[in-house]
């Protein structure tokens, strides 16, 4: 008799689930060896959840998020996106699915430095074909939406990290796409810009019907999520709210958030 | 509900779609623009390059046409002068003009006497070449007139060239007109003793002819006194590219032909040496604003790895990065070029200017045109230099498409 969650993977190709990942197996060649990044991995997401990666460093959350965004081949096993198989795509194709599905947050913000933060915006806009007219009217409502409009002739770079990441969000807000990607956005804010990029997310999600994923190392943002993915090791285990983990698992969690609150009391010293 | 413009979606759904190549142009240009000095400094080197081409280029071609001015003058480069070797065997007959004149491709055909004669005025007398013909031929000869329009209006007229006037004691060539002169000449007839001719004619034109002493007179005059065949005959094709055929026919009739082409000829092969010369040296310069141009590329590349990841990242394609890199290189090109063949030809300009005014001060007539600056040079050299750009792009554009984004990002 299978267990309660091999038999989740059993019924994951459906409509309600946006990202289904089957044995996922990513390995890198380095040269001290084979390193293993992602073990096994399945899970699936459904459309409209808000969906938390957490783990220790190395664990392979931004691997694993890559391989979801479809900008890392998995060494094995496959990963439906929206319904499609994306690494049956060639990379042009899978860019061009990005475009119409994904969004990403990072951590650090990337710009087109010769653009100003309008254009920034509609840029993955005019990636997919729009105009530009049409284009830069949908980012500046964008932009209204994250509170960033008087600074539409800006230059990005010469923003504060709070501001160039509220415009990062609004950059992922602007194509539509049901998808958004957030890899520890807050890792370079303090709390209160950082507890503003959760609450816009947790608007797109609840206001805009979008499927967020986070990746994050911040434990408070943990039970934001309706399911969470731990990640050690390559490995992933799956917990949605009032279900237990795995007592192995449930052991790791705890050592990782002990040596965080060790850690943030060293800081204090 | 989503506001509306979280429905938006891009109108084109194909996978065909490119981003619009009006963005992606404004893009290139705002990449170039955010560095000035670099982009600047590229520029000036590609207008050096091809501005020191467009100048050297365009002083052959200036006087490459000023040559051929100054050789072919006002002569009709239609004409071809036709001429017995061995007037015995092959006589220019009226009858053999007349049958030239039929010729393919012949608009018309003048013919001229020439004979050995003499003119005489105030007791004094010298040799001359006599040329019986009419106004056509004379027009067609492009005589350089120094008094007179050179027309023939009857049969006692006669244009001298301006070598006789001190023979007619005249200090300068409109006091020559209406002067009285006394042309003789002796017929030699074949079969039949010599037939002497004399007469009395009036100056109504002199001509600029070098150091030759010519007499133009009236054909009909000549052939009233015995002359039977022709010295020359001036034959005027339809077109310019009809000459070589017409020649072709005329020879093999045993005829002799000149024509104006021959001396271009000559020039032309002079000065295409000559212009492949200057392009070499030129190109040196050329050569180097091409490494400039690549090096800015290869560097703006690099720089902006983590831009070109993070559009990949967005959704570009390969084609888009390559386009992106490719735009900017034609941008570069096109100000370059177009600023190298402003700057050569506003020097040409100016140089010409000096060189006209210094020749005028000097008593030569006329601009002078030591530079020229075609509409085919302009449109070769922004072709050329275009090409150069795309071909100058392809690596780093090839390159910028092999980028993997996450590890350029995670580099960074």
């Amino acid at each position: 008799m299978k267990d309660d969650i091999t038999k989740k993977y059993d019924n994951v190709v459906d409509d309600d689930n946006i990202i289904v990942a089957d044995q996922i197996f990513k390995h890198f060649m380095t040269s001290s060896g084979t390193v293993n990044v992602l073990h096994d991995v399945k899970f699936s997401i459904k459309k409209g959840s808000f969906t938390t990666i957490f783990g220790p460093s190395g664990g392979g959350k931004s691997t694993l998020m890559n391989v979801m965004a479809g900008l890392e081949p998995p060494t094995i096993g496959s990963m439906r996106v929206a319904n499609q198989d994306i690494y049956r795509l060639n990379s042009d194709q899978r860019a061009h699915f990005r475009s119409k599905n994904i969004s990403i947050v990072h951590q650090s913000n990337h710009w087109v430095k010769s653009l100003s933060v309008i254009e920034n915006v509609a840029l993955p806009l005019y990636l997919s074909g729009s105009k530009k007219g049409s284009a830069l009217a949908v980012a500046r409502q964008s932009l209204e939406q994250v509170g960033m409009s008087e600074y539409v002739n800006s230059r990005p770079t010469v923003l504060s990290g709070g501001q160039q990441q509220l415009v990062s969000m609004a950059r992922a807000l602007v194509t539509g796409t049901d998808l958004i990607f957030a890899d520890e956005p807050t890792g370079n804010l303090d709390t209160k810009s950082g507890n503003m990029v959760i609450d816009l997310l947790l608007k797109f999600q609840k206001d805009f019907g979008r499927t967020i994923i986070l990746v994050t190392h911040n434990l408070g943002y943990l039970s934001l999520g309706d399911k969470q993915l731990y990640m050690v090791d390559g490995g992933l285990t799956e917990s949605t709210p009032g279900k237990m983990l795995p007592s192995d698992t449930r052991d790791a969690i705890k050592h990782q958030i002990k040596m965080l609150i060790d850690m943030e009391k060293g800081l204090k010293l | 509900m989503k506001p509306p413009f979280f429905r938006h979606k891009p109108k084109s759904a194909r996978l065909s779609s490119v981003i619009e190549p009006v963005i992606l142009l404004s893009i290139a240009m705002k990449n170039l623009l955010s560095k000035r000095l670099r982009t600047g400094l590229t520029i000036g080197g590609i207008i050096i390059g091809v501005g020191s081409i467009v100048f050297l280029v365009s002083l052959a071609e200036g006087l490459h046409q000023t040559v051929d001015n100054y050789v072919i003058g006002s002569q009709s480069i239609e004409v071809v002068d036709v001429t017995s070797p061995n007037s015995s065997t092959v006589p220019l007959t009226p009858d053999l003009v007349d049958k030239i004149s039929h010729f393919d491709h012949v608009a018309k055909s003048i013919p001229s006497y020439i004979l050995p004669g003499k003119i005489s005025s105030n007791s004094s007398m010298t040799d001359a070449v006599l040329y019986g013909t009419d106004n056509q031929y004379i027009s067609l000869s492009a005589l350089k007139m120094e008094a007179g329009d050179g027309v023939l209006s009857n049969s006692k007229d006669v244009i001298i060239s301006a070598s006789l006037l001190d023979l007619i004691g005249q200090p300068n060539a409109s006091s020559a007109i209406n002067q009285q002169v006394t042309i003789s000449t002796t017929m030699e007839l074949n079969n039949q003793p010599a037939k002497d001719f004399s007469g009395d004619f009036k100056v109504v034109g002199v001509a600029s002819i070098g150091s030759g002493v010519a007499v133009y007179m009236n054909g009909q005059v000549l052939s009233d006194a015995g002359a039977k065949q022709y010295g020359q005959a001036k034959v005027v094709a339809d077109d310019r590219a009809n000459v070589p055929t017409i020649r072709d026919q005329i020879s093999s009739l045993g005829l002799a032909t000149a024509s104006p082409l021959d001396t271009l000829g000559e020039i032309n092969s002079i000065f295409s040496v000559f212009t492949y010369v200057v392009i070499g040296f030129s190109g040196i310069g050329m050569v180097i604003a091409i490494l400039g141009m690549f090096n800015t590329l290869t560097i703006s590349l690099l720089e902006r790895t983590s831009e070109i990841s993070l559009m990949v990242i967005m959704g570009a394609r390969k084609a888009d990065v390559k386009r992106l890199l490719i735009f900017e290189a034609l941008l570069l090109s096109l100000l370059g070029g177009t600023g190298g063949i402003v700057v050569a030809w506003l020097g040409g300009i100016v140089i010409n200017m000096v060189l006209t005014n210094f020749a005028n001060g000097r008593g030569v007539q006329g601009a002078i045109q030591a530079f020229s600056v075609t509409p085919l040079l302009v449109s070769l050299t922004l072709l050329f230099t275009m090409l150069v750009g795309l071909l100058v792009a392809l690596y780093p554009a090839r390159r910028a498409a092999k980028i993997n984004p996450i590890e350029s990002l995670r580099q960074e």
